[in-house]
């Protein structure tokens, strides 16, 4: 049976973060996402979820902890906005050229300047086609089933790419609206666990992650994600 | 996995080129690198061992009587710590 409720977009996410309940969150708080890790890092301090939470110091290093995690063989989730999301760009690309299923609720904000914090979705088109999935929500219902989605999509070993979850900074993350929430149960069921072929902390097969990549392999790898694409 | 080459298909590459073997530096011959070279005197070398500890590219060679023998230019990038380091002369650059 669906729970009936009424929250915000933000809360929204975090409960599907809290239902999800992944290995790792690793976030640094900005506006207007800045509630997404702050309702999460209350679910870690009460226990209802196991996550490590690493409360970073950048956005940079918040990817770079999403990625180390993941690369390990962790589930890694993480939230952003705007001027967030351009100081992650770096690692944004590592992330999907490795083809790291990390998860993010992305809340869409106007890159400054002049300074705005509120929506248009120049944050998520400045990192178009860096290899990331992304699915556009828009009321906090879709934000909640398409996080709910994003890693059976993103983990699909058809698939293995980053995924974002974008919804409206404001217009969705700060309005409260009815919502239908999934029983706990229903989502761990769902979600499943993650079984990755290969990951870093597998003390049987010793594996490079990220090698040198020159002119002969790059084209071929770019050409690879993009026909992961296809196939979400 | 070791037989991925240049001509290998794109469906045939691992994901993000990863490796799934270990120790396979060996297989990436750095030598090429190399704009001067290190030359080993034998007569001047007194075995004093102060020099292959310091080679970043494992390219001085020990062998069972501990003894080192000529360079391995395979791997040998022409750092010259080797040189710097020997006290006696043993290795030039050239
Ligand atoms: S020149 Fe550098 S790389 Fe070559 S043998 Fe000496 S220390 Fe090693
Ligand atoms: S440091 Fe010089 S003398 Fe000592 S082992 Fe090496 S080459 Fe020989």
């Amino acid at each position: 049976m669906s729970i009936r409720e009424r929250l915000s977009g933000n809360e929204a996410a975090a409960i599907a973060m809290k239902q999800i309940n992944p290995d790792v969150v690793a976030a640094f708080p900005i506006t207007p996402s800045t509630e997404i890790p702050q309702y999460f890092s209350t679910f870690v301090s009460n226990g209802s979820v196991d996550t490590e939470f690493v409360a970073v110091e950048s956005e940079h290093s918040a990817m770079s902890a999403c990625i180390g995690a993941e690369a390990a063989g962790a589930r890694a989730m993480t939230a952003t906005s705007a001027n967030g999301l351009s100081l992650m760009w770096e690692m944004i690309y590592i992330a999907s050229s490795l083809r790291l299923p990390i998860v993010m609720s992305l809340v869409n904000r106007a890159v400054s300047g002049p300074l705005n914090i509120h929506n248009d979705h120049s944050d998520a088109m400045g990192v178009r086609d860096s290899g990331w999935i992304m699915l556009f929500s828009e009321s906090n219902q879709e934000a909640y089933d398409n996080l709910l989605m994003a890693h059976r999509i993103a983990e699909n070993p058809n698939v293995r790419l980053p995924l974002m979850v974008c919804q409206d900074g404001f217009i969705t993350s700060h309005s409260i609206e009815n919502i239908q929430l999934e029983e706990d149960e229903l989502v761990k069921k769902f979600v499943g666990t993650y079984k990755p072929e290969h990951y870093l902390l597998n003390d049987k097969e010793p594996i490079a992650v990220g090698p040198l990549d020159l002119q002969a392999y790059l084209f071929e790898h770019k050409a690879r994600t993009s026909r992961s694409y296809e196939k979400c | 996995m070791t037989e991925i080459n240049s001509k290998t298909p794109m469906e045939k590459l691992t994901e993000g080129g990863n490796i799934y073997t270990a120790g396979n530096a060996r297989e990436f011959k750095t030598g090429d690198w190399r704009s001067v070279k290190p030359i080993y005197l034998s007569e001047k070398c007194k075995q004093c061992g102060l020099c292959f500890p310091v080679c970043p590219d494992n390219a001085i060679p020990v062998n069972k009587e501990q003894k080192r023998e000529d360079f391995d230019y395979d791997y040998c990038k022409g750092c010259g710590v080797c040189a710097k380091v020997c006290p006696f002369g043993a290795i030039i650059m050239e």
